[in-house]
C-alpha cells in the first residue's frame, strides 16, 4: 500500500528496431490531490510514459501502481476511476456529444449517468450543442466535449496530454480555470503534459522535466526557477532541453 | 445490468446511434444481401425453367446463397465496426476506459450480427415475396446450419479485426478478399467433390462446408444430416476459441508495439 496515486518504479520502454529507450528506468511517485506537470522536448518521452500509465503501451519492464492497483496485473480496476485525454485520440464525428456521453457513461458504468452529463454541459457550457454532431463543432468546442468524456466518471487520476494545445489564448484559459476548480473541488490527481510553460506555472504544483526518456528535474515551479536562476520555467525548460541538467 | 453488461450494452447503443445517424449506412445494411438475392434468385428462375441445369431447385441454389450472405455479411459488419472507432481515432478511448477485451470481443461480435440479422431480413423478405421462397420451408433443420454459420462469421470477423490490429487499417483489404478466398472452399455452390482432392482436405477443415453439403443433403432426401452438424458446430468453436486467443494474443503485441493511439493513420 502506497499513499501516492501514481507511483511509477524502474519504467522503461524500448521500441523494437530502436537503440535507446524512449523512456529510461523512471522513477516518480505523484501524492493525492495535486496537479503535477510533464515537461520535455519532443521526443521526451512524455506521451509514452502516459501511455504506459493509462495502459494501451506495454513497458518493457518496471511497475505502475495508480490507486494502490498494479496497471500490468489488473489496469480494468484502476481505469474505472481514471480518465485520459490526449490529441491522439477523439469521438465519433457523426454522434451527437449527448450520444458520445451517453455511450462513455456507459462504459464507465457511471451511476445517476443523466444527472451527471448535464451538470457536466452546463459547467463546460456544452448544453446548447448536446444535440449537434460532435464533428460540427468547433475546435474549442470539441475540446470541452473531450474534457466532458474525460470527467464523466468524476476521475480521481486524470492525465492529460497537451489539453489546451492548438486553442486560442481564451479558450485555453477558460479550460485550464475549469480544470484547477475540478481538481479543487474532486481532490483528484492530475498529471498532464504539456508545452505550454506559462501553463505549468500556473497550474501545477509540482513539475517533473523529462529530457531523452528519463527524468532531468523535478520541482515546484518557483523552486525550480531559484535553482537555474531563471525568470520564467521556459528558461528553464530550455536550459534542461539544450544543454541537460549539468551543464 | 452488471458492469461488464453496461459496457458491452454501451457498445451497442453506439452502433445503433451511428446507424440512425446515418441512413446511408441502413441502406448498405440491407442493400448488398437484397441485390445479392435478387440476382441469384431471376438467375436460379432462369436455370430451372430452361432446365439448364438437372437437380437444380430453387431451395438450394437460393438456400445456400442466403445462408452464405448470412456468414458474409456479418463477418463484414463485424470488421467495419471495429474499423469505425479506428477511423474516428475512438480506439484509444475504449482501450482506456475500463472495457476488458473480451467485452470488446463480446460487443463488436453482436453488433455484426445484429447488423447482419437487418440485411438479412430484407433478403429473406426479398426472397419470399419476389420468388415467393422462404428457407424455413426446410423445417426446423435449418436453425442448426443458422447457427454453425453465425458462429463461423464469428471467428471470420475476429480475425479480420486481429489482421487489422497486426497491420494496422490497411488491413480491411484482407477484409473484402475473405469473401473470395472462402467461398471456392466451402462448398457453397457445388459439392466438395468437384474440388481437387488436396483442396478437399482443406474444405472439409472449415466448418461451413459441412453447412452447405448438409443443405444439399437435406434438399435432395429430406433428412438432416446429424453427423456433419456435429462436426460443423465442433469445428466452429474451436475455431472460434482459436481467434479469441489470437485476437488477445495481437492486442497484446499491439500494446507492445505502440501506435494504438495512432492507429488511424
Amino acid at each position: 500500500m502506497t499513499s501516492a496515486a501514481i507511483h511509477v518504479s524502474a519504467l522503461t520502454k524500448m521500441f523494437h528496431g530502436a537503440t535507446t529507450p524512449a523512456v529510461d528506468h523512471l522513477n516518480f511517485d505523484i501524492s493525492k490531490n495535486c496537479i503535477v506537470g510533464l515537461l520535455g522536448g519532443n521526443g521526451a518521452g512524455k506521451t509514452t510514459t502516459l501511455s504506459m500509465l493509462v495502459g494501451v503501451l506495454l513497458p518493457t519492464s518496471g511497475a505502475i501502481r495508480i490507486l494502490d492497483v498494479d496497471m500490468l496485473k489488473d489496469r480494468h480496476t484502476a481505469l474505472a476511476r481514471m480518465n485520459f485525454s490526449s490529441p491522439y485520440v477523439d469521438l465519433p464525428q457523426r454522434l451527437s456529444v449527448r450520444e458520445n456521453l451517453t455511450i462513455f457513461s456507459h462504459l464507465y458504468n457511471v451511476k445517476n449517468w443523466k444527472s451527471q452529463m448535464i451538470d457536466l454541459a452546463e459547467g463546460l457550457e456544452l448544453i446548447k450543442f448536446l444535440d449537434r454532431p460532435y464533428g460540427s463543432l468547433s475546435a474549442g468546442q470539441k475540446t470541452r466535449v473531450l474534457l466532458a468524456k474525460s470527467l464523466i466518471n468524476k476521475p480521481d487520476v486524470l492525465l492529460l496530454d497537451e489539453p489546451t494545445a492548438s486553442l486560442d489564448p481564451d479558450t485555453a484559459d477558460w479550460i485550464r480555470s475549469y480544470l484547477m476548480h475540478y481538481q479543487k473541488e474532486s481532490g483528484a490527481t492530475i498529471l498532464m503534459a504539456s508545452h505550454n510553460m506559462q501553463e505549468v506555472e500556473r497550474m501545477c504544483s509540482d513539475v517533473i522535466m523529462m529530457r531523452t526518456g528519463k527524468i532531468a528535474d523535478r520541482g515546484a515551479p518557483q523552486a525550480l526557477l531559484a535553482k537555474y536562476g531563471r525568470d520564467d520555467l521556459e528558461e528553464v525548460f530550455l536550459h534542461i532541453a539544450r544543454e541537460g541538467v549539468d551543464a | 445490468m452488471t458492469g461488464s453488461a453496461k459496457r458491452i450494452y454501451a457498445m451497442i447503443l453506439r452502433q445503433v446511434y451511428l446507424t440512425r445517424r446515418s441512413p446511408p449506412r441502413l441502406i448498405s445494411y440491407c442493400f448488398w444481401p437484397t441485390m445479392d438475392m435478387i440476382v441469384w434468385g431471376f438467375l436460379n428462375q432462369y436455370l430451372y425453367q430452361n432446365k439448364a441445369f438437372v437437380g437444380f431447385s430453387m431451395s438450394l441454389l437460393l438456400g445456400t446463397r442466403l445462408l452464405y450472405s448470412l456468414s458474409e455479411r456479418s463477418h463484414v459488419q463485424i470488421m467495419w465496426g471495429f474499423l469505425e472507432d479506428v477511423w474516428a481515432r475512438n480506439l484509444g478511448n475504449m482501450l482506456i476506459s475500463p472495457l476488458r477485451p473480451i467485452e470488446l470481443i463480446v460487443g463488436v461480435i453482436l453488433n455484426g450480427f445484429l447488423s447482419a440479422a437487418v440485411g438479412m431480413s430484407c433478403a429473406y423478405l426479398a426472397a419470399y415475396f419476389i420468388f415467393d421462397y422462404t428457407i424455413f420451408k426446410l423445417g426446423v433443420a435449418v436453425l442448426p446450419m443458422l447457427i454453425i454459420l453465425i458462429i463461423n462469421s464469428w471467428w471470420i470477423g475476429l480475425t479480420l479485426i486481429t489482421l487489422i490490429l497486426r497491420y494496422g487499417p490497411s488491413g480491411e483489404h484482407f477484409g473484402w478478399m475473405a469473401g473470395f478466398v472462402i467461398v471456392p472452399l466451402i462448398a457453397v455452390f457445388y459439392p466438395v467433390s468437384a474440388l481437387p482432392e488436396w483442396l478437399q482436405y482443406i474444405s472439409w477443415s472449415l466448418p461451413p462446408t459441412y453447412v452447405f453439403e448438409s443443405l444439399r443433403e437435406l434438399i435432395a432426401t429430406q433428412t438432416l444430416n446429424m453427423h456433419y452438424m456435429m462436426v460443423g458446430f465442433v469445428l466452429s468453436l474451436v475455431f472460434l476459441a482459436t481467434s479469441v486467443v489470437n485476437f488477445l494474443y495481437q492486442l497484446k503485441k499491439a500494446r507492445q508495439r505502440g501506435g494504438l493511439f495512432s492507429s488511424s493513420e
